[in-house]
């Protein structure tokens, strides 16, 4: 019983961080731009982190190994290192994205200018980070993001016509290379390489072992399908904005459906859930950078090591923090250091996908618990699509000047 | 680990982890030490010092200038093959860390550890 | 560099270009299977060789995978080995 509770509890935590500011940004104006023709791309890459996130997980839990682990045994130190040097500007671009992010949100919440709030925020994240344990983080980041949940309440209230957005679940192609660019995007966006090289750490993390490989294929899978459905919701109220005409590239015209639909409680909701999203969001992508660094190079590393067992790990995710907040103070709009983030994260993501499918599927690490049939099948299947978006994705960015037509 | 088993050494034994007696994280296996005919493992190599000779040789010069000059003792250090315990999902030595030498970038009294906020 | 009593370290082998006496390139050198003795130490036993090395690191070698022993190693110079076919 205390199983499944602990179980239910993960999904809950997968569900509510499971979107980020690259969700944030890119499903509110593909709903926009393109209605609800591009439901179907939010669900295949919400099907794609599902498969890597489980592969990555289950390759943790049995060989005790994480991401780069893999990635510098597999790769060798070579290419290894241009995994890791890919790997840790994308990271850096996400983490400034996200604190760009978080500090807009301050910004409509209260009053003082935007690079205070930057500043604020990454000290609140250190805060955050220093005080609670790794699971405690999770949690808290996890639980709190459940707000979001106002925006699938505001779909459903506004009523939208359900024959129209069935139909987005069929691919289609309307041709247009603005279309195509958000195809990338979109699913970038759901699939962010971040998320999943946290993932395999934390599974370190929490201790997971062999026993923990149910708990790994229930987060993943169900945990993650729900938070599709999150990422869903954001399409369907993004096109609402259409017949207003506002510019859904500005965060805060994110929230404003939900003010809409239920007054001043489902904004500060809708603003409240994206704080707590995009915060946890800018915490696993730092971390992210710090983990991969230290795997590589054999460091000790992890929160629950801690600052003096781990100093190196623990320094450097400062640094990375301190870097980021320079990228966001440098005056760039952070929703194009998303754009820029989501983009390069899927055309950095063969080098690091392959790798861990590779050793998925070995049997002399994994034993009884390699790649079945179907992991393997779908395992090779997206490697296919993600190799076809790593190549598209910036001649489609440069073709549609950065998504804006 | 049975006698005659047989090991590929850059699929299982190159780049992977290394572990102390005490589990504590001390660096990869940047290198392999063979002496013989047939060649004999005599020990483990780690160390920044040791990147270039991974690189290809065009990016060595660079790396070299990057990494320092190898000074064993200090940026390289030599494991005797003795020291290891096993290999499994990691090299597990028979010794703590710092008896190797190893893992000095995280060691409390490394002067650049002392130097953190936090210590 | 003949394998004396000197010490020679593993990445200087992966990656050199393999011929035979005929001076037929074989490939590179892209990993080498070895086998642990009862004292505990590792001796090794074959080079394996070939093309697309990085593909094989990749894959990893199959466990039944044979390449030249090292009997057949005739010589090791700074950026080749020589075998006997």
């Amino acid at each position: 019983m205390r199983a499944i509770f602990k179980i239910a509890l993960g999904i809950i935590a997968a569900l509510g961080g499971f979107l980020d500011i690259g969700d944030l940004v890119f499903n509110t104006q593909a709903g926009a731009l393109f209605r609800y023709d591009l439901l179907w791309a939010v669900v295949l890459g919400t099907a794609g982190i599902a498969v890597y996130a489980e592969m990555c997980g289950r390759v943790a839990a049995v060989t005790q190994r994480p991401v780069f682990d893999v990635i510098r045994m597999r790769l060798g130190f070579g290419m290894g290192l241009v995994g890791l040097i890919a790997s840790t500007l994308v990271n850096l671009l996400t983490v400034a994205a996200e604190l760009g992010g978080l500090a807009i949100i301050l910004e409509l919440l209260f009053d003082a200018t935007f690079s205070m709030f930057v500043v604020v925020a990454a000290i609140g994240l250190v805060v955050v980070v220093a005080l609670l344990p790794f699971g405690g983080i999770e949690r808290l980041f996890g639980y709190c993001g459940l707000m979001m949940l106002v925006f699938i309440a505001t779909a459903l209230h506004q009523g939208p016509d359900w024959g129209e957005v069935a139909h987005g679940f069929v691919p289609s192609f309307s041709g247009s290379t603005l279309y195509l660019y958000f195809v990338v995007g979109v699913f970038a966006a759901a699939l962010m390489p971040y998320e999943v090289h946290f993932y395999s750490s934390g599974a370190i993390e929490e201790g997971w072992t062999e026993s923990s490989l149910r708990e790994n294929r229930l987060n993943a899978i169900v945990g993650y399908s729900l938070g599709g459905i999150l990422a869903c919701a954001l399409v369907v109220s993004g096109f609402l904005f259409h017949p207003v005409g506002v510019d859904p590239s500005d965060l805060g015209t994110v929230a404003l459906p939900a003010q809409g639909a239920f007054g001043e409680t489902g904004l500060l909701l809708a603003l409240g859930g994206m704080m707590f999203c995009i915060g946890g969001a800018a915490v696993d992508s730092s971390f992210s950078a710090s983990y991969n660094l230290a795997q590589f190079l054999g460091w000790e590393w992890g929160r629950y090591r801690g600052p003096r067992k781990a100093p190196r790990f623990t320094a450097s995710w400062l640094v990375f923090l301190f870097l980021a907040m320079l990228i966001v103070l440098s005056g760039i709009n952070p929703v194009e250091i998303t754009e820029y983030s989501v983009v390069f994260s899927v055309v950095a993501l063969p080098l690091t996908y392959l790798p861990i499918l590779m050793i998925a599927g070995d049997r002399s690490f994994m034993g009884k618990h390699a790649n079945g049939r179907v992991s393997t099948l779908l395992g090779w299947a997206y490697f296919a699509l993600i190799v076809v978006l790593a190549v598209a994705a910036v001649p489609l960015l440069l073709a549609t000047n950065g998504g804006g037509g | 680990m049975r006698s005659g088993e047989p090991i590929f050494i850059a699929h299982r034994l190159l780049d992977e982890q290394i572990l102390d007696s005490e589990g504590r994280r001390c660096g990869r296996v940047d290198d392999i030490e063979l002496r013989g005919t047939p060649p004999r493992i005599t020990a483990l190599l780690v160390g920044v010092a040791l990147y270039p000779r991974r690189l290809p040789r065009r990016l060595r010069g660079l790396a070299r200038r990057l990494a320092g000059p190898e000074r064993w003792g200090a940026n390289a250090m030599r494991v005797p093959w003795e020291e290891v315990d096993e290999v499994d999902t990691a090299v597990h030595l028979r010794g703590k860390a710092e008896e190797l030498g190893l893992g000095n970038g995280d060691h409390p009294e490394n002067w650049m550890v002392k130097r953190l906020p936090w210590n | 560099m003949e394998l004396t009593g000197e010490p020679q370290a593993f990445s200087e082998l992966i990656g050199l270009p393999v011929s035979d006496q005929a001076g037929r390139s074989l490939g590179r050198v892209f990993e080498a299977r070895a086998h642990w003795e009862r004292d505990g130490s590792i001796v090794l036993d074959e080079l394996m060789v070939g093309r697309r090395a990085l593909l094989r690191r990749l894959r990893g070698p199959r466990p039944d995978a044979h390449g030249f022993p090292w009997e057949s190693v005739i010589e090791v110079g700074r950026d080749r080995i020589v075998v006997r076919r």
